[in-house]
Order: structure tokens, then C-alpha cells, then sequence
């Protein structure tokens, strides 16, 4: 018996996949990733994009449906993956459109775009790095994930939804102070 | 609610109609507060593209070249259990729950062979990948030779069998694993391959297990969630069962209805956790 294998014993329909989606299960969304990767990244590939870009849109799709999903402000009329290919088909029209814009535009009024958003976000990204991994947890499934207290208490470990609370309220003070602190060294706000 | 909560709530979707539209009456009063709106909208945007990379980068990390590893069973692959079975053998043999059944097997064969296999096997599908498919029973079928050969010592010559297949069969969910399914009653060491047995539950008996004819039987709200069995094979072998991130070990020798044991070893889990991300 001296072989290794690798099982995972549960034959999964996409109800079931869209119910842990829904639960905020990671892995199930890697599952899903899988499942139709050629699928999604085909659609891009043959449309004029390279495998790379593919695979990026793919991934965009995803982390958008995983977030509508997460909402629970999403209903299923078709299925799973034909909803997840038209969030592919949108994104990648958005960028083709992206991409012919830009080839038609001068060189010089592409340099007027507006350069304080990515740099405001990279300061953000900064700051939340400086917090520790509970907090940048609470705050990202607060904010993204739309968790609810309880799911965020379930989700970490937190003794109850007063204790996921108090967290993510010195959390956020603490990310507000330290962007507030990263704003004013660098003028952002003038 | 104060404003740091109101605009809180605000920004996050969490307000009702009737307190939104009053906030964003009170909100078009005061330009102080417009600015402190403006900027937390920027923070939370800021968290929420920071989740969004993380995300990205969880699924950029997915193998995604095998085909084994696609499919509505969530597959079976193997995997070099070369790093984490030597550690088992200790982790085990001091644990004394379970008596290693390979322990005059060498350790260096089983240890060499596998990456290699696995390497291979990722090589080919990488080298095509216009051609879309590698065909999923094939390459189990040629896997599990590989295996069997091990246990002989015999070299393996691997000449993957490539079958170009048409991607919109993906379409059709049903296929592959049907392919997966009927494959594996044909494999060569059929014996030894579990079967899982889920949806059995009774009052006494509700995170249970037991292995009885070959087969691991599972009580509990197993057909509900989604759950994994990692077996590891090499200096010892073992059976665990993941399960809402939790790990628990199983003996194989158990034909009694056996609570399911939560794994607490730290340095267990990590290994256990590295196994099972790949």
C-alpha cells in the first residue's frame, strides 16, 4: 500500500459550491477556480488576449462574484458558471475598451490622468500592512466580505460579537490614525 | 450612533433606507463632515482592494495545469508525501495511536520517485496547452501504474498517453468525473483505494467514523459540507479527514464506531496544511 494519494471525497454540484461561497469558504472558491479555469480563460484567449490576461480577468471575475456572492444580495437565476463567465465577458470588454482608448489617445493628455488614486491607495495598503493579521482580517471581511459580527466572531475565533466589535473598532482607529498620519507627511489632503 | 459609526455604516452599505437618506441630508450640510466621508471612503476602499489582491493572489497560487485536479469530485491526484511522511513516522510512532505498515519499505525509493512523477506528469500538460486536454482517465490510469511500480522497485517508463479533446466537452459538467468514476473500478490497485461512505447519523453517533470492507464510512453532517480525506503514504501511512478547517485522525485499523479526533499538534497541522495546499 505504499502509495500517496490526495482524495477529497465529495462529489460537489454547484448548488453546493454556491452554498459555500455564500459562507465565505475559500476553498470552494479554489474549487470553483479550477473547475473552469480553460472554460473562462478560453473566452479571453480567443478574443484577442494573451493567457496571462486571461487568467487575470478570470481572477477579477471571480474575486467580483465571490464579493456579490458574500453580499447575499445575490440570486442565482442561471447557473453558477454561465453568471461567472458574463462577469468575464464584461470585465474583458471593459478592458479591450480600456486598451483602444488608449492606443487613440495622444500621448500627452494620457499624462494629465489622474495619478492620486493608485498612490493614495498604496499609502492605504501601507498602513494596513503595519496592522497585525487579526486586524487586517477584521477589516477586510467587515468592509469586503460584508461579514456580519457574528460571522467575523465565528470566522476567528472571537469570544462573541461584542469582543469581533470592539475589535474591529480599535482597528479601524488605528488604520484611520496611521493613513491620517501618512496623509498630512505627504499633503494629500491640500 | 455617532458620526465615526453613522458614516461608518454609511459607506458600508449597513444603513437602512430612511437613516441613509437622512445621513446624506446631514451630509450635504456639513462640509466637514463631507471631507471625513470622503476620506474614510477612501480607506475602506483602500481595505477592500487589499482583500480583493489578496484573494488574486490566493487563486494566482491554485495549480491549475493538471486536469486531474479539475472536475465536479474535486479529484484525486497524487502528491509527493516525501517531505511530510518522514515526519508522520516520528509524529506517529510517538503518538503510538497508529503502527506504521511500511516501516521495511525504503524510505529513500519512496521519497525520490514520486516528485519526479509528479513533475512529469505537469511537464507534459504544460507543454501543450493549445492542445486544451490531457485526458483525465489516462493520466490516472498511467499515475497509478507508476505507484503500483514503485512498490517493486521497478524504474518507471512514463509515456503519457495524449488525447486531444474537445474543451467544450467542459461544458458538460457530468463528463469528467463520470470518466474519473468509471476509470477507477478499472485500476490496478483497486483494493487498496477507499471509499467513502457519507450521510449515515444517528443521535449517539454524529462526527463518527469507522472503516469496515474496504471503506471509510463517515456519521455525521458530512453530505452537507465539503470535506477532504488526505492518506499519506510513505515511511508510515495515514488517514486524516479535513473538515471545516479543522484536521482529524483516523486508524485505519478502527471497525468500531470511532469518535473523529481533532488534531492539535502544531507542528503537525503545519505539515498537514502544506500537504494539503498544494
Amino acid at each position: 500500500m505504499a502509495y500517496r494519494v490526495f482524495k477529497t471525497g465529495l462529489e460537489m454540484n454547484e448548488k453546493d459550491l454556491f452554498e459555500r461561497i455564500q459562507q465565505g469558504d475559500e476553498k470552494a472558491l479554489e474549487v470553483i477556480y479550477k473547475k473552469y479555469y480553460r472554460m473562462m480563460t478560453k473566452l479571453v484567449i480567443t478574443n484577442s488576449g494573451t493567457e496571462e490576461e486571461a487568467r487575470d480577468v478570470y481572477q477579477d471575475a471571480l474575486v467580483v462574484f465571490w464579493q456579490k456572492a458574500r453580499s447575499g444580495n445575490l440570486i442565482l437565476t442561471s447557473k453558477m458558471s454561465t453568471y461567472i463567465y458574463s462577469i468575464c465577458q464584461n470585465l474583458w470588454r471593459k478592458e479591450l475598451d480600456r486598451k483602444k482608448r488608449l492606443s487613440n489617445e495622444e500621448k500627452d493628455s494620457s499624462e494629465s490622468m489622474d495619478l492620486d488614486g493608485p498612490e493614495r491607495q498604496k499609502i492605504i495598503a501601507k498602513c494596513l500592512d503595519q496592522l497585525g493579521e487579526t486586524c487586517r482580517k477584521v477589516l477586510m471581511f467587515y468592509y469586503f466580505d460584508e461579514m456580519s459580527m457574528q460571522e467575523i466572531a465565528d470566522k476567528l475565533g472571537f469570544a462573541n460579537t461584542d469582543t469581533a466589535k470592539t475589535k474591529k473598532y480599535k482597528c479601524k482607529q488605528k488604520l484611520d490614525e496611521l493613513v491620517k498620519g501618512q496623509y498630512s507627511e505627504s499633503d494629500f489632503l491640500d | 450612533m455617532d458620526n465615526f459609526e453613522l458614516t461608518d455604516h454609511y459607506l458600508s452599505n449597513r444603513l437602512d433606507e430612511l437613516d441613509r437618506k437622512a445621513f446624506e441630508q446631514q451630509l450635504a450640510g456639513d462640509p466637514s463632515l463631507k471631507a471625513e466621508v470622503n476620506l474614510q471612503k477612501q480607506i475602506i476602499e483602500g481595505v477592500k482592494q487589499a482583500r480583493a489582491a489578496q484573494l488574486k493572489s490566493m487563486l494566482n497560487n491554485v495549480p491549475v495545469g493538471v486536469s486531474m485536479w479539475t472536475g465536479t469530485k474535486l479529484a484525486t491526484a497524487v502528491v509527493s508525501a516525501g517531505l511530510i511522511s518522514s515526519f508522520l513516522y516520528f509524529y506517529l510512532k510517538g503518538d503510538n495511536e497508529i503502527v506504521s505498515t511500511n516501516t521495511n519499505q525504503q524510505p529513500q525509493q519512496e521519497v525520490v520517485m514520486a516528485p519526479d512523477a509528479i513533475k512529469e506528469e505537469k511537464t507534459v500538460e504544460e507543454t501543450i496547452p493549445l492542445k486544451e486536454d490531457v485526458s483525465t482517465s489516462k493520466l490516472a490510469k498511467d499515475e497509478k501504474k507508476q505507484i503500483s511500480k514503485t512498490n517493486t522497485v521497478t524504474t518507471p517508463v512514463r509515456k503519457p498517453d495524449i488525447q486531444v479533446v474537445d474543451p467544450s466537452a467542459e461544458l458538460t459538467e457530468a463528463n469528467e468525473p463520470k470518466d474519473l468514476v468509471n476509470h477507477e473500478n478499472n485500476t490496478e490497485i483497486s483494493a487498496s483505494r477507499m471509499q467513502v461512505i457519507t450521510g449515515i447519523s444517528d443521535k449517539k453517533h454524529n462526527f463518527h467514523y469507522r472503516f469496515s470492507e474496504g471503506k471509510l464510512r463517515l456519521y455525521g453532517p458530512f453530505d452537507k459540507s465539503l470535506y477532504e480525506i488526505l492518506e499519506i503514504h510513505g515511511v508510515s501511512h495515514a488517514v486524516f479527514l479535513f473538515y471545516k478547517e479543522n484536521y482529524y485522525l483516523m486508524n485505519e485499523d478502527q471497525s468500531d464506531i470511532t469518535p473523529l479526533k481533532l488534531i492539535k499538534d502544531a507542528a503537525l497541522l503545519k505539515k498537514l496544511k502544506e500537504y494539503r495546499g498544494r
